[in-house]
């Protein structure tokens, strides 16, 4: 029901178009029933003796009739419900991408990291398709006819409907019972399974390292003990969980059987005598009423489950918050200031970063430096608004970043880090993502700046190369020069810089120096670095350690002052004068 | 009906139609071989089942027999009831215990593959790992084997139940009435013909609406993908828009899909479900005419029920054969895999020198080494320096013999390595390279990965020495402290550590060291350096270095350009030569002298010379 809701939300101008494909469903679920009955009757009729063709011939026409019908009606239901089930899926669709533009980018790179988005596109929304559509529209089929059988068959002979009634709801009953513990058992096995995959996993990944250790034997043993008991947990439950899962849908069967020792037992026991001429559409129509059952509801239970199960995924991600803050009016000076900034990334989690108060100036250079994970860079995703601060305060061009828009965040700063997104596209359309509306000299300014142009020059298309799998894939050092032509396109006012951490050969690795060094001409730049050579001449370095600001200064000032910062510029200086020999 | 259900969800019909089923179905059961008994048991469960499935509408038949007879016989009647119990108690048990049986049978199937694959994991290059990601042989060795269990449990005994049950009432309605059967089918048959018919016109629609789901998902995980970059240039509205674009087009295709393919379908799905349709209407009017009996027509209507819907079964059971079918593609590559040959005779290596001659290596048709020679004498090093992607990791996996050359020569101790059993060249080399691989395990058990059976005091030993011990004796349990997947994750310097630590037990005259790339911060930096250099003491080393002033003191340095070996000689030489090394120092000096600043040009040196 709630998947049906969830529907409806997004059908508006098709609501009335699947209303009509729903109601031509329950007359095909009538014309479905129809042969049924036609057949039982003629044979009643039959079985009163002497009887002429006329006699027959209106329950030979309903026969073959509801069967003409129902094609022309199966048609038009299809046709009206799959045509709104494929317009709600676009809307379901639609929804998700809007809320992605919305939600903290924080929130994409944890919980719902874009391979789950992708799947929650294709995979969900299909789900919602098919079972908004097609499930849907065969559940309540299965359900009118299986009604009609049971009504019809009541009608014939009470016997015979009490016999189908007992057969289903106990299958329906023990389908009840058995849905806990077999999800039960079901959670156990994925336990087990869980476990052992991690196991067998870890020799996939490390086999290599293993024989270079020569150690592969011992690998083998531990890999062949997790395969053993991956089997060995799965023959222990299979016993349990198959019989439990079909029980239900095999109580159907019996039905049919149930109903002629029903009917029997009560004539030989001489409680009640069921009429033998009503029996025969009735035994006909307990026939068809458990089949309809099974195949058309019972079989249809799963996908619908499905169904709902992508409704729930849809809207988890749906109900997570988005972003507010819709001010833009930033002051001219984009000076930023953080005031006791305290961030969790959870409730039950510690502070990641605590009481951090700092101001940078325009047109300045801010670098933060620290041991890994002492909070450099959640420093850099609160500002970004990647997550929303959890105490304090922090203020961009006088605006608190909470109260402004985060796209107007986004235009006044650009963010370098070394993880670069590059397009399956040209490599000019990667490039004007900067600025779509960059002119050809513009464009060639920004590639000699970024010192790409020699990249440019040996691609076969030039700047019209595809790249990306497909295409030509650029290596590392490619990847961050393009990064640092879409800052320039850009042109924000404000740089945030995450150096780099991986060593690349000295040519390439000047040559990004070179664009970075284009990049922060003239503007305000707050750096992240890992190499304190680099931010010597910083107009404040903050350190950071555990969470908190250490110190901060200038790079004599903390040299002279601060343990810390010594402690980590005695170690640089002695890692650059190490020779392997 | 069944075309919705079987296209729709994964849309592969149309190539379904193009892969053999029956060879796909003998592969199955090839791998199953190994516990074909209990698999023929599975076979003959299922088709008893799939005959027993029969019985309520055998009862039916007979107790409408009994019925329309003048005088009715009531305890038959009870007899033909529980008979039908029976009958239906007996289908589910041996429907159940065939389920059963072909579950072990999968299950036990499923682990000779895995023990399978992994005995070939053993014995390809070690570089088999470079083509294939490890994601992709996890991917292989868990999940796609995993997901062998539908081909191998359920389809079966389905099998046997869809084709078998529906055959036997078939037969058994020619014997009574040929007539009628023919009747009955009628409507089937041109169901079929007109699917036939259909499906050949909508091939059109079918793979526009193919094409634009899988043009979707790509484009919905690249829409995932790039969220964040798009968003922080404030360009998310276009490319939101053309996700949207896209879900418009799918929507239109498939609307036009539905309206070419599905609609047009829908005939022939009420016509294969409808097997009343003239069997019931023209039966009536035989019966009525005399020409059948009325016990015999109400006997073959209950029997036509069991006849059930053979073609939903059919085709939900083909598509989900070339889902098999693709897993054992993928399987096969691995299992048919090249295996690095073995020549186990024992050879002496003369000493731990390494020796390439005129080496050649290719992946797949590209050369990336075009004749590479180089000898490090024993306890001497050898620098291996160039642009990136100039062959020196190549190099070095080809010492370790993760791939075998494609010409040339690798020796060691002037023993061609392809000669040596490996874990007797694996025996004489220690590895350091960037990514280091932890298992679950202690910490301990870690290190002991580089000498089995190592005492504790010796890999606190081989701790210390990689300078390790004051991190992990500063771990919650120490040396007990497990890691891994499921355990403690390590900052990348740590494991840098680990990895010298196993490589100071094992204690190998050769050392391969690829220098890290990505940078530590400093402390943990210096601290691997003075690892590294007891290591590197009195070995062997060929190491790949970024850093160009941590090598100034090696013996030999050689600078790879382009898969080619293009200079070499001493730090001194090669400044004075004036070529890429000279270059590529001038460049590091630079870099090393680079200051974040927001005024004009901070470096020293013309702002293009590091473009030449």
């Amino acid at each position: 029901m709630k998947l049906l809701t969830f529907i409806w939300q997004y059908m508006p101008p098709k609501r009335s178009q699947y209303l009509s494909a729903l109601g031509l469903t329950v007359l095909e679920g009538v014309l479905t029933a129809t042969p049924p009955l036609a057949v039982g009757l003629g044979l009643m009729q039959l079985a009163q003796g002497n009887t002429a063709l006329i006699d027959v011939a209106p329950y030979a026409a309903a026969c073959f009739l509801a069967v003409v019908l129902r094609i022309w009606v199966i048609g038009r239901a299809w046709k009206l419900g799959y045509g709104a089930g494929n317009h709600a899926s676009e809307m379901v669709r639609n929804r998700i991408v809007e809320h992605m533009r919305k939600v903290p980018l924080g929130v994409l790179s944890g919980r719902w990291a874009p391979a789950r988005l992708a799947a929650l596109i294709t995979e969900d929304g299909r789900w919602i398709n098919e079972s908004s559509s097609f499930y849907l529209v065969r559940f309540l089929n299965g359900v009118v006819a299986t009604t009609a059988f049971l009504f019809f068959a009541a009608w014939f002979e009470p016997v015979a409907a009490l016999g189908i009634v007992l057969a289903m709801s106990g299958g329906l009953c023990v389908m009840a019972i058995a849905k806990p513990i077999i999800s039960r058992f079901i959670k156990y096995r994925n336990e087990q399974i869980a476990e052992a995959t991690l196991r067998i996993g870890e020799y996939a990944d490390g086999i290599a390292v293993f024989r270079a250790f020569g150690r592969s034997g011992d690998a083998q043993k531990k890999f062949r003990e997790a395969v053993n008991d991956m089997h060995e947990s799965n023959v222990a439950i299979t016993p349990i969980l198959t019989p439990l899962s079909q029980a239900g849908a095999a109580l159907i069967s019996f039905a049919g059987p149930l109903v002629i020792v029903l009917v029997a037992v009560l004539h030989m026991q001489g409680v009640y005598s069921a009429d033998p001429l009503t029996m025969i559409p009735a035994l006909f129509l307990t026939l068809a009423a458990a089949t309809t059952f099974l195949v058309a509801v019972l079989k249809t239970l799963l996908p619908l489950e499905l169904g709902s199960r992508a409704e729930v995924n849809i809207n988890g991600f749906l109900s997570s918050p988005e972003l507010a803050g819709t001010r833009t009016d930033f002051s001219d000076d984009l000076s930023l200031r953080f005031e006791d900034v305290g961030f969790r990334y959870a409730d039950d989690k510690p502070d990641a970063i605590s009481d951090v108060s700092f101001t940078t100036e325009p047109g300045k250079v801010t670098a933060i430096v620290g041991p890994s994970g002492a909070g450099k860079s959640t420093l850099i995703s609160l500002l970004l608004r990647f997550h929303d601060r959890s105490a304090g305060r922090i203020e961009l061009g006088g605006l608190d970043t909470m109260d402004a828009d985060p796209g107007a965040i986004q235009s006044v700063v650009s963010l370098v880090s070394q993880d670069v997104h590059l397009f399956r596209d040209t490599l000019r359309a990667n490039l004007l993502l900067g600025d779509p509306d960059a002119d050809e000299a513009r464009l060639a300014e920004v590639i000699e700046a970024a010192q790409l142009s020699e990249l440019v020059d040996l691609l076969p298309n030039g700047l019209d190369t595809m790249l990306g799998d497909t295409g030509r894939t650029l290596s590392g050092g490619e990847r961050q020069r393009v990064a640092i032509a879409r800052a320039l396109l850009k042109d924000a006012p404000v740089i945030v810089l995450d150096e780099a951490t991986s060593a690349m050969d000295p040519i390439t690795e000047r040559a990004i120096q070179q664009a970075i060094a284009a990049l922060e001409d003239g503007r305000t730049v707050i750096v992240i670095a890992h190499r304190l050579r680099t931010v010597m001449d910083a107009d404040e370095i903050i350190v950071m350690d555990q969470g908190r600001i250490a110190a901060r200064g200038t790079h004599d000032d903390l040299l002279a002052r601060d343990p810390l910062y010594a402690r980590l510029w005695a170690a640089q200086e002695k890692a650059a004068g190490w020779r392997l020999r | 009906m069944p075309v919705r259900s079987s296209t729709a969800p994964d849309g592969d019909t149309d190539q379904a139609a193009g892969v053999p089923l029956w060879p796909v179905a003998m592969r199955l059961l090839r791998l199953m071989h190994r516990n074909r008994k209990m698999m023929w048991a599975a076979v003959i469960c299922g088709t008893g089942s799939a005959i027993l499935s029969l019985s309520p509408y055998l009862a039916a038949a007979f107790a409408l027999i009994a019925l329309v007879e003048p005088v009715i016989d009531w305890s038959w009647v009870l007899w033909i009831g529980l008979f039908g119990v029976l009958g239906v108690i007996g289908e589910k048990t041996l429907f159940g215990l065939s389920t059963y049986m072909s579950h072990l049978v999968a299950f036990a199937t499923q682990r000779d593959l895995r023990f399978e694959l992994a005995g070939k994991l053993e014995r390809v290059p070690l570089g088999y790992t470079d083509a294939h990601s490890k994601g992709e042989i996890r991917n292989t060795m868990v999940d796609e084997i995993e997901v062998l269990e539908d081909g191998m449990a359920h389809l079966v005994p389905e099998v046997s139940a869809a084709v078998i049950a529906p055959i036997i009432s078939l037969a058994i309605m020619v014997v009574i009435d040929w007539r009628l059967a023919i009747l009955m089918i009628l409507p089937m048959a041109i169901g079929l013909w007109m699917m036939g018919r259909m499906m050949k016109g909508a091939e059109g629609p079918t793979r526009d609406y193919m094409d634009i789901q899988a043009r979707m998902a790509t484009t919905s995980a690249e829409m995932a993908d790039g969220i964040a970059t798009v968003r922080a240039f404030n360009q998310d509205a276009q490319a939101s828009q053309r996700a949207s674009d896209i879900f418009t087009e799918m929507r239109v295709l498939s609307d036009a899909w539905l309206d070419r393919a599905i609609i047009p379908g829908t005939s022939a799905q009420v016509l294969l479900t409808s097997h009343l349709m003239l069997l019931g209407s023209v039966g009536l009017l035989m019966t009525a005419a005399g020409w059948v009996e009325l016990g015999v027509f109400a006997a073959f209507l209950a029997v036509a029920y069991g006849f059930g819907d053979l073609f939903a079964a059919i085709q939900g059971i083909t598509h989900r054969l070339f889902r098999q079918h693709e897993l054992l593609e993928r399987l096969d590559a691995l299992r048919l895999a090249e295996e690095l040959p073995q020549d186990t005779k024992p050879v002496a290596m003369a000493d731990a020198s390494i020796t390439l001659e005129n080496v050649a290596f290719s992946y797949g048709p590209r050369e990336v080494l075009h004749s590479v020679s180089f000898h490090v004498p024993a306890g001497r090093c050898l620098a291996l320096v160039g642009p990136s992607g100039s062959g020196k990791s190549t190099v070095a996996r080809l010492i370790g013999r993760f791939q075998d050359v494609s010409r040339g020569s690798v020796r060691i101790g002037g023993q061609d390595v392809r000669e040596l059993a490996p874990e007797e060249l694996h025996r004489h080399i220690a590895y350091v390279f960037q990514d280091v691989f932890l298992f679950n395990g202690t910490v301990a058990e870690n290190i002991r990965l580089g000498r089995a059976d190592a005492s504790d005091a010796e890999i606190e030993a081989a701790a210390r020495a990689a300078r390790a011990h004051d991190f992990i004796v500063a771990l919650p349990q120490g040396y007990d402290t497990p890691l891994g997947e499921k355990g403690l994750g390590l900052s990348g310097g740590e494991r840098q550590r680990i990895s010298i630590a196993r490589a100071m037990l094992k204690d190998a005259p050769i050392l391969l060291l690829d220098e890290a790339t990505a940078f530590a911060d400093p402390e943990n930096e210096a601290l691997i350096q003075d690892a590294v250099a007891d290591l590197a003491q009195g070995r062997t080393v060929v190491v790949i270095a970024h850093r160009l002033h941590t090598i100034a003191n090696a013996d030999e340095i050689a600078v790879l350009d382009d898969g080619q070996i293009v200079e070499r000689g001493s730090h001194a030489d090669l400044i004075a030569q004036g070529g890429l090394f000279a270059r590529m120092w001038q460049a590091y000096e630079h870099a090393q002298a680079f200051r974040h600043t927001t005024e004009a040009d901070p470096g020293p040196g013309p702002r293009t010379e590091a473009a030449e």
